[in-house]
């Protein structure tokens, strides 16, 4: 036989209450009179009994969130077999009532009998770590980012001071609208030595692999030399042809070797994307929204005997000479390839 | 053009309106024999008679009901209630009676009346005569509440008041009535909602009601010499209130100051400091400040009432700090 405790409605207006402690812990027996939980309002915090003998069997609800009135929130059992210790899933967060949203949330008090009273006992949503909470801008400012496609993340990065006005969007962008927040740099290849070592570890190696890998390939030495990142360090590639969603992520592809090339789904932050449009006419292609930085489009150039490599970067985080130093160091591999396998 | 001051402006508009409409009439303390304590309505009695110009025993709860009465009835009454601060003294007149009885009477009556009176603090009048109480009556709807910026406007929004069928509320400024301004000789009339754009300017807006509309103009005079232009709006009437115009200045600037004499809290700068938050949010590159009078009884001593109201320094600087980016 169970029963469900469910989150108690002690007010007329009450959409939520907060359970701020748990009195007795699954598995422990319960008389019906026995405190099990404390509810916090906004009006009081009012101690909750079993109401019925038995085994708190479940737990269904954490310490500290708002729970909608009428939840269940615990079951009580009088068969032994219905206990569960798993914690509460976290996925199912009451969504917070207008009213109750902007009041700080009472720290949970540790629960008396728990095992790890120091693990927190909610994973809230938070904003991106990156920006250190909400960035103060004003209402003109923050119109003005988002119609120019400006990143205010990267205005307080670059050290413009909070709370961001008007004028420093204005100084982000340029007259057109569009801005300068990326840096490009340009190098234009022999297409030749790349195509014959292709047509090489095709042939001679017997190793089937695709010319945008072996792009991949090089762009992670190039770039674990421009950085000075060790081989311990791991590096991610997305790399794709002119279709992006057919992307791959290629962890370390600089250190596998050209038999080892195998890519998965691609991640959200790489530490490098390679665009290669040499099976299209295409010389520079640009979707729209935000692109991974940095970036390296790989094109046929002007004349047909040559390739255009475009590194995109934000000079926030990578100095133009690291730049430099990766797109040196990736001309002269697509120029003598075989160094690369050395 | 002719200069004459607020004073001859107020009198002239009431005169004209009288020989014009037989049904206008006036009535209150210290009307007819002394003319007004501030001697606004010298040699209307002369002229009019003491039965359009009443002296009335001192009851103002009295006359004003009188007066709502008057109206209902197929008079236009001019009520001249010698203090703002009296106003508490004929809120149910004015505010349950006269501002409801259109709409109680299902349109029926209308009640177009005129209450003229007075506000306005450095006059050295105690707490008791120097308030600044139009934000009581333009909360209740069924007012309209005007407050002239200058003898031209108080003549025109005078004459569009007396020949409004609604009861209309005008604060004149006390300290503003010996002050000259440009007024045509001949007739015009401003119609009510409509704010005028005292001075163009593109930094920052400045919202300004009656004496503060010259206030206003002493900060922007300052600020122009350090290369900030402000823009300055007279609602002109704040019932009905331009919203408009005070919004197309804001979203042109992106900051805004709301200045009145009305205390602080709760007052006519809050109401359209929170309309252009409102309305005008995305443009706003910083907080719409308000700056009315201190949220104390005004004190009799001179040194602490100055203290009181908002200056033009003060302004200049509240601006200043707005430009920088500071506030």
């Amino acid at each position: 036989m169970a029963h469900d405790i469910i989150m108690p409605a002690l007010g007329m207006a009450q959409e939520t209450g907060i359970i701020v402690a748990w009195k007795k812990q699954p598995g422990d027996v319960v008389k019906a009179g026995d405190v099990v939980m404390e509810i916090e309002t906004d009006k009081s915090t009012v101690e909750i009994e079993a109401g019925h003998d038995g085994y708190l069997a479940k737990v269904l609800a954490e310490t500290g969130v708002p729970v909608p009135v009428g939840q269940v929130v615990a079951i009580i059992s009088t068969d032994a077999a219905d206990i569960d210790k798993s914690a509460p899933k976290t996925s199912a967060p009451a969504e917070a009532p207008k009213a109750a949203a902007p009041t700080p949330t009472p720290t949970p008090e540790p629960q008396p009998a728990a095992a790890k009273p120091a693990a927190p006992a909610v994973e809230r949503p938070k904003l991106p770590a990156a920006t250190g909470g909400r960035i103060l801008a004003s209402p003109k400012a923050r119109r003005e980012a988002q119609e120019r496609g400006i990143d205010l993340g990267r205005l307080v990065r670059l050290g413009v001071p909070q709370p961001i006005r008007s004028a420093d969007i204005a100084k982000a962008g340029d007259a057109t609208g569009s801005i300068a927040r990326t840096s490009q740099m340009r190098v234009t290849i022999e297409r030749r030595p790349f195509e014959k070592f292709l047509s090489w570890i095709d042939s001679d190696a017997n190793v089937a692999v695709e010319a945008t890998v072996v792009w991949a390939a090089f762009a992670a030495g190039s770039l674990r030399r421009a950085l000075e990142l060790g081989n311990d360090t791991p590096l991610v590639v997305n790399a794709s042809g002119f279709a992006e969603e057919n992307a791959i992520a290629l962890t370390n592809p600089d250190l596998a070797g050209l038999r080892g090339l195998d890519g998965e789904a691609a991640i959200a932050a790489p530490a490098l994307t390679v665009l290669d449009l040499t099976a299209t006419p295409l010389s520079d292609y640009r979707p729209a929204g935000e692109r991974a930085l940095p970036n390296l489009t790989i094109a046929n150039g002007p004349a047909p005997d040559y390739l255009d490599i475009v590194l995109e970067f934000d000079p926030a985080e990578m100095k133009p000479i690291s730049a430099l130093e990766f797109l040196k160091d990736l001309a002269e591999r697509a120029h003598n390839p075989l160094r690369h396998l050395l | 053009m002719r200069e004459i001051t607020l004073s001859q402006a107020v009198n002239e508009a009431i005169a004209e309106e009288m020989r014009r409409d037989p049904t206008v009439f006036l009535l209150g303390e210290d009307v007819a024999e002394a003319g007004t304590p501030f001697k606004v309505l010298k040699g209307l009695v002369e002229e009019f008679g003491r039965e359009r110009i009443i002296d009335t025993p001192i009851s103002e709860p009295g006359f004003t009901g009188i007066a709502v009465g008057a109206a209902m009835t197929g008079s236009r009454p001019i009520v001249d209630l010698m203090f703002g601060d009296f106003l508490f003294l004929v809120m149910d007149q004015i505010c349950n009676q006269a501002a409801k009885t259109h709409y109680m009477s299902g349109g029926k009556l209308n009640v177009p009346m005129v209450l003229r009176t007075n506000m306005g603090a450095t006059r050295r009048s105690a707490a008791q005569h120097s308030q600044s109480l139009h934000a009581l009556v333009a909360h209740i709807p069924g007012l309209k509440v005007a407050m002239p910026s200058s003898a031209y406007e108080a003549k025109g929004l005078m004459k569009t008041a007396i020949r409004d069928n609604n009861p209309v509320i005008i604060f004149e400024d006390k300290l503003m009535y010996q002050e000259k301004a440009p007024v045509p000789e001949e007739e015009y009339l401003i119609p009510f909602g409509q704010a005028n754009i005292v001075r163009a300017g593109t930094d920052v807006t400045f919202v300004a009601t009656s004496s503060m509309v010259q206030v206003a103009q002493k900060a922007a005079v300052i600020l122009s010499g350090e290369g900030i232009e402000a823009e300055i709006i007279d609602p002109r009437t704040i019932v009905p209130l331009d919203e408009a115009t005070i919004l197309e200045s804001v979203r042109k600037t992106s900051r805004a100051i709301v200045i009145d004499e009305g205390h602080q809290n709760y007052g006519v700068t809050a109401e359209i400091a929170a309309r252009i938050s409102e309305k005008a949010f995305y443009y706003l590159d910083a907080p719409v400040q308000r700056m009315g009078a201190m949220d104390v009884p005004v004190p009799f001593s001179p040194a602490l009432e100055d203290l009181t109201v908002p200056t033009p320094d003060g302004v200049a600087d509240r601006a200043r700090r707005l430009v920088r980016g500071e506030i």
